[in-house]
């Protein structure tokens, strides 16, 4: 069963025709052959945002528990309003880490623990009733920053019937929004250990590859996840373009204390600077995903593609700026608007989530399967 | 023909065949058991609430927590019953129906090696694998023969050889040959194994396996058929198939192949490893005979058995457009391991009398992995949006809704392109097996897609 003379030709001519017209149009060659250094990537990410996101989360958690304390020992209008000045800040620093939701995040299950939104009120209500003050259910909606958007903003009509709510002795409102802070500060400062002393910094950097579970596709995976969340939970289901037109504004992100579009934003930009490796405290541009991008000559229907991406986040955030707070109201108002703003944001969805795994080569087939491929 | 059909009856001893029986019947007993072990019965069958139909099998349907371990257990059962030739006919049919229900169940699943386990048992029913080294034998004696006529044999080995040849043509694509994908993304990702790791990030690697690999396919059932090259060719299915089941996720078909592919060994060569366990060849020449009134429908059945083997993979000719990408023609072809694809598919309700529109959050009505699978396969698109006109019609109140998709697909290293029409109102189209006019084609520059054999239908 050798081939004959004939035959070698007859299949050297096949494969020719076969692969002739091919030769012409595509150049060929290795699609993931790149040079970049993807370590200085995740050295950029971990020490000039992750890292320093972290510890800017722990200092503001700090501070919102000295608010508490001061609240306690003295409470009165002025250190309310300090004290919920301490909690936007937090809220708002914690926008820049919650799309790192791997590692030490993931274990301490960060994301639903600090943002499950919209709070259950009645379960919070009844949390201060009985005393329970447990926070060891993830899947619940009972505590996180919206718990707090809750206790310092919705318990009560006006400002100084919340004080009195607050102030009395004892107050279930109060020493549960202790025992919440206490939580988000030992789960935060939990992971800033686990990324500076424990090693995972270094495990980080290392993890280098295309593979599922490396950093790469942990940076990317995480940071469609959030983006999504941003689209659809903080924007898209309020609303209502989930459910025909149907708005659902008390559904937005921190709805007592109006934070939400201030919250959508610092989100967004989160995810541009990481996808910019841009450094957190001084606005320095590192590198980032857009280098990566760059140096495998990514192109989208003969476009660049991370200057499509560039552009995309320009749009997003311009038309989430052109949105009045509070959301929740806007809502109502002016719906087309906020909808204009959602869908900016969507159309940047398809260049990070299927096109930049697919040019850089992140292997998406065999990642989570249910059972065998063939 | 007038010669091969005088060798077709010459008679052969029946070890190979005997062989194949037991790894089949053993593999596939293994196979079911792995699956409920895995607990992919919950996954596949239990948890997902809406089910992926196979054109023209929307009868079939999952069967519920108890009756799919049910249908599993019976998938052992009558596998074992196959292995050890026990009640072998009743065990056949028994594995092939239960066997072919479960795969027809939700297409999210398809895998070409299901589909060859399905053609295997459906082959198994009519041939005499139990006549020898089995139970019914020892049960009753007078069942024993001791050869069967050749064409017993040639007919597994070219459905196997087909196969290959299939799997091997498929592979002669302008991406995989001169860009090396999908396997220069799949193949990075083992960087992390000893010694050979880092060689996996070579790209010449990638393109030695691409071209390995298509040869390999295209030509293995010709060297198994000649002796001088046959213990080669055999060692290069080992090496070929375990090196595959170490590098991607693909279950048992290794095993399946490398089993097989025994069939093309001398009846000698089984009969001395069989004769390790106990088998005997038999003093006195007894040859299987069809039953008088088989044989009349048997030669007219395997013409068209082959016939349709023959041509069914190659009905994506007969669309317009390249196959890859439009998934016309795609399945049941022996298309195995050659792309690397990701979509999103984003559908939205629209309530004509109001205007509003819902976008959809498959999450809602999918798990994970038929979302993924869905997103890139337009057929399962079509289904999903007709899901979704009932389900949002009734969810609503609505007399009517349309159905659009924002369908984008990557493939194999590039940018992503439109998949389907946005404007299509897909409660409006129907399935079935003529061109679908709502996939977009895939175009532009630099793609190598619009180009080359598999598109040679374009201009039609």
């Amino acid at each position: 069963m050798q081939l004959s003379n004939r035959q070698f030709y007859l299949l050297a001519f096949l494969l020719g025709i076969l692969l002739f017209p091919a030769c012409d149009e595509d150049k060929g060659g290795n699609p993931c052959e790149s040079d970049f250094d993807q370590k200085s990537l995740f050295a950029n990410v971990s020490d000039n945002i992750i890292i320093p996101g972290y510890s800017g989360l722990n200092s503001e958690l700090s501070n919102l528990q000295l608010a508490v304390e001061a609240f306690t020992q003295n409470p009165g209008l002025p250190q309310l309003q300090s004290l919920r000045s301490a909690f936007e800040s937090a809220y708002i620093q914690w926008q820049q880490v919650a799309q790192f939701e791997f590692g030490p995040a993931e274990q301490q299950m960060l994301r639903s623990r600090f943002n499950n939104f919209p709070v259950d009120e009645a379960e919070v209500e009844a949390r201060v009733q009985s005393g329970d003050f447990s926070l060891d259910n993830p899947d619940a909606f009972d505590k996180g920053f919206p718990a707090l958007d809750y206790l310092l903003y919705g318990i009560a009509e006006t400002d100084e019937m919340a004080l009195s709510l607050l102030s009395a002795n004892p107050s279930g409102y109060r020493d549960y929004l202790a025992a919440i802070v206490d939580d988000l500060q030992q789960r935060g400062q939990a992971v800033l250990k686990a990324w500076q002393d424990e090693g995972y910094r270094e495990a980080f950097i290392d993890n280098t590859g295309t593979a599922a579970g490396t950093s790469l596709s942990l940076l990317i995976n995480n940071l469609n996840e959030h983006y999504e969340f941003i689209k659809r939970d903080k924007i898209g289901i309020p609303a209502g373009v989930t459910t025909l037109g149907i708005t659902f504004p008390e559904k937005v992100e921190a709805f007592h204390s109006g934070l939400s579009l201030r919250l959508a934003e610092e989100a967004l930009k989160a995810a541009e600077g990481l996808y910019l490796g841009r450094n957190l405290q001084n606005g320095a541009n590192g590198p980032g995903l857009d280098d990566y991008l760059q140096a495998a000559n990514a192109t989208k229907e003969g476009q660049n593609l991370n200057s499509l991406i560039e552009e995309q986040f320009g749009k997003a955030l311009s038309a989430l700026s052109q949105v009045e707070a509070p959301l929740s109201t806007t809502i109502e108002t002016d719906n087309p608007g906020v909808v204009n703003a959602y869908n900016e944001i969507t159309r940047q969805i398809v260049n990070i989530k299927t096109d930049m795994p697919s040019v850089l080569c992140v292997a998406i087939t065999y990642v989570d399967n249910a059972s065998d491929s063939d | 023909m007038q010669q091969y059909s005088h060798a077709s009856t010459e008679p052969r001893p029946i070890a190979p065949l005997v062989t194949f029986r037991i790894l089949f019947g053993g593999l596939m007993a293994v196979g079911a058991l792995r699956f409920m072990l895995s607990g992919w019965v919950e996954r596949l069958y239990v948890e997902p609430r809406f089910f992926f139909k196979f054109y023209g099998f929307e009868w079939v349907v999952p069967l519920g927590q108890v009756g799919m371990y049910a249908l599993y257990g019976l998938i052992a059962i009558s596998a074992s019953m196959i292995m050890l030739g026990l009640f072998y006919r009743l065990a056949a049919v028994v594995f092939f129906l239960a066997f072919t229900y479960s795969e027809l169940i939700d297409l999210t699943n398809y895998l070409n090696h299901y589909y060859l386990v399905c053609l295997l048992a459906l082959l198994m029913i009519f041939l005499p694998a139990h006549r020898r080294f089995s139970l019914d034998v020892w049960r009753r004696p007078a069942l024993a023969v001791t050869h069967v006529p050749a064409w017993v044999i040639h007919i597994l080995m070219l459905q196997v050889g087909l196969v290959y040849f299939f799997a091997g043509f498929a592979k002669l694509s302008p991406d995989w040959l001169l860009r090396a994908m999908p396997l220069a993304v799949w193949l990075p990702a083992k960087a992390h194994w000893p010694v050979l790791g880092p060689l996996f990030e070579q790209s010449w690697v990638a393109y030695t396996f691409s071209w390995g690999g298509a040869l390999y396919d295209l030509t293995i059932p010709f060297w198994l058929l000649w002796r001088p090259s046959r213990p080669f060719a055999y060692a290069a299915v080992l090496v070929f198939h375990l090196l595959t089941k170490l590098l991607f996720n693909i279950g048992l078909f290794p095993f399946i192949m490398i089993f097989n592919t025994l069939i093309f060994f001398p009846p000698a060569f089984h009969e001395r490893w069989l004769g390790r366990i106990g088998y005997r060849t038999g003093e006195e020449r007894v040859l299987y005979r069809f039953p008088k009134t088989g044989i009349p429908i048997l030669r007219p059945a395997l013409a068209l058995w082959f016939a349709f083997q023959l041509l069914f993979p190659l009905r994506y000719l007969l669309y317009p457009g390249n196959v890859l990408w439009t998934e016309q023609g795609y399945r049941f072809a022996w298309r195995v391991m050659l792309v690397e694809k990701a979509g999103q598919a984003t559908f939205f309700v629209h309530d004509p009398e109001t205007g509003h529109k819902a976008e959809v959050d498959n999450r809602r009505f999918l798990t994970s992995y038929q979302e993924k699978q869905m997103a890139i396969q337009p057929d399962m698109i079509l289904q999903y949006a007709h899901f979704l006109e009932e389900q949002y019609r009734r969810d609503y109140g609505l007399d009517s809704v349309k159905v659009t998709v924002d369908c984008f697909v990557a493939l194999n290293g590039r940018a992503s392109r439109r998949l389907i029409d946005p404007n299509a109102d897909l409660t409006q189209l129907k399935d079935g097996f003529g061109h679908k006019s709502w996939i977009l084609p895939y175009e532009g520059k630099g793609t190598g897609l619009s180009s080359g054999l598999t598109t040679a239908n374009d201009t039609q």
